[in-house]
């Protein structure tokens, strides 16, 4: 048995810490490149596999570098992009269980502030809500945007 | 007497719109309050209705300045789940774009930066030495801005000999001009005094507001997507990282000095091995519901696509982080304590296509008055602070 990839790590590391809160996980190739890790985890766990991810990887250079909302269809989610740049992987935490009606996750903007910025964004575009967030005030929309429409949901429909 | 002074949102001629809303006490800023979006034109959204091929010119449409880097980056997230290989010609190709617009970017910002500290001499040395680069882009993609030369699978214009030896003509000379803007940067004291201890950002403050590029190395962070996410053909050609450890304008101004002669050895290096070979892979069917993520090093820092493939060969859910919406919230931490003088110049020092600087209304609190300034108001505002004219 040769040593542990990085990409082995991280996986070890979610599985331990935890449990069957994460629903799944993956290594995907990438070109002339590292590998990028995905791993699924439940909602409720979010805040808690970011911030220990964080803490554990820092000698390492892992940093959030931003956080994507997706429209899954039945569910909305979020996927939280964090750079390992020492180790040159990018590991995709991915949430996928958020109900259309009232999505609500823990907010990261107490322990990073550079997520409150992220956290808006997401709010202002698909509606999910950060528990705790300081002020969800518009950020990239206009602030006369109408409330509870999501530009981004699937079910908003383009014009012209 | 404390007031509000919001800077912004809109400047016709500028290509980004912001707000600041400065609270000040007397000349010193207390509190600093960002809104973006004036700009947001929903980008994300119009590539879920377009063909792959027709999102590489739209996110190219991202930025003016770093237009390259963006598809560029959607590219190598599209080859990566279709497994197309590059060749290696368009790989080094690639990165000698991608470096001629660095130092083309850093080289407009540089002057800009002169413009607002009121020395325009170093914006007309600094757009001169920039100009002949934008000739080698029309020269060998058939446009200054915009060049359209990343498709997925390669690139579109192979580089000649002829232009080749064009390209180490124009860097050579850049090289040299280079030695008299480092002798300004560090040298000349007027310069100094305006660009020395201001807008501090510690490095224990980068990290947490997750900052990228010069921003984060002029704090003393050694973070650099083409060293840490090696991409193109950044793993064989040889270059340094340069950090600064003082966290002030001058220290971002000093890093992006030092980086531009690092890209100008890659060029060279990446010109001297150019391979022989096709310029394109031939192409693949993109298979739906995979997903993919590359960060790759704009001139402002880390840029991050994320892709979820859909059906009928379109993108499912596009993410773009560029690198200012990182560095812009760090602004709330680098204001405060200084005077609305330096405002300016600590504003652009993080490159954020400096804007917004349009008017200024500054809001008396106790008996609500306003007043409104003109931009010309504010940087001869920035430039008498020092007994400039």
């Amino acid at each position: 048995m040769g040593e542990k990839t990085f990409e082995e790590v991280v996986i070890d590391f979610f599985k331990e810490k935890l449990g069957d809160k994460l629903k799944s996980y993956e290594v995907k190739p990438r070109i002339k490149s590292k590998g990028l890790v995905i791993v699924t985890v439940s909602s409720s766990t979010i805040k808690e596999a970011i911030t220990s991810f964080l803490e554990k990887f820092s000698e390492q250079g892992a940093k959030l570098s931003t956080i994507t909302g997706v429209d899954f269809g039945k569910n909305l989610g979020l996927v939280y992009h964090i750079t390992v740049d020492g180790e040159g992987i990018v590991v995709n935490v991915k949430v996928n269980d958020l109900p259309r009606t009232s999505p609500e996750v823990e907010t990261l903007s107490d322990v990073i502030p550079a997520a409150a910025f992220m956290e808006r964004e997401v709010h202002d575009l698909f509606g999910i809500k950060f528990k705790d967030h300081p002020s969800l005030k518009k950020w990239v929309l206009v602030e006369t945007w109408p409330e509870g429409v999501y530009p981004l949901r699937k079910d908003f429909k383009q014009e012209g | 007497m404390s007031c509000v002074i919001p800077i912004g949102p809109h400047h016709p001629a500028l290509k980004e719109s912001e707000l600041f809303k400065l609270t000040v006490d007397g000349e010193e800023i207390v509190n600093a309050e960002i809104k973006i979006g004036y700009n947001h034109r929903g980008i994300e959204k119009l590539a879920e209705n377009m063909t792959y091929d027709q999102v590489v010119y739209l996110v190219e449409r991202i930025c003016g300045i770093c237009s390259n880097i963006h598809p560029l980056c959607f590219v190598q997230v599209i080859e990566d789940i279709a497994e197309i290989e590059a060749p290696d010609r368009a790989r080094f190709i690639r990165t000698i774009i991608a470096e001629l617009e660095r130092l083309h970017s850093h080289l407009l910002w540089l002057g800009v930066l002169g413009h607002v500290i009121g020395f325009d001499t170093l914006l007309m040395w600094s757009w001169k030495i920039r100009e002949p680069i934008l000739d080698i882009f029309e020269e060998v993609t058939g446009n200054r801005r915009h060049y359209a030369i990343n498709v997925i699978g390669g690139v579109k214009w192979d580089i000649s000999p002829e232009a080749a030896s064009k390209i180490l003509n124009v860097v050579k000379e850049v090289r040299k001009s280079l030695d008299k803007l480092l002798n300004i940067v560090t040298r000349d004291s007027t310069t100094l005094a305006r660009l020395r201890n201001i807008g501090v950002l510690s490095k224990h403050d980068a990290k947490k507001f997750c900052v990228v590029g010069p921003t984060a190395r002029g704090s003393g962070l050694y973070i650099d997507a083409r060293k840490d996410h090696p991409y193109a053909a950044y793993k064989e050609v040889s270059f340094n990282v340069p950090t600064v450890n003082d966290g002030d304008v001058w220290a971002r101004t000093y890093v992006r000095i030092l980086e531009m002669v690092e890209s100008i050895s890659i060029i060279e290096q990446a010109l001297g091995a150019l391979p022989a070979g096709p310029i394109k892979a031939d192409r693949k069917e993109i298979p739906p519901w995979q997903e993919g993520t590359r960060v790759s090093e704009a001139p402002r820092g880390e840029d991050l696509h994320f892709v979820i493939t859909g059906e009928n060969n379109r993108p499912w859910r596009l993410k773009v982080r560029s690198p200012s919406v990182v560095n812009v919230p760090s602004l709330t931490k680098m204001l405060p304590g200084y005077t609305v003088a330096d405002s300016v110049a600590i504003i652009g020092s993080i490159d954020p296509c400096f804007s917004c600087t349009d008017r200024v209304a500054v809001v008396k609190k106790d008996d609500g008055t306003k007043m409104l300034y003109e931009f010309d108001e504010l940087v001869k505002m920035s430039r008498k602070k020092y007994g400039g004219v």
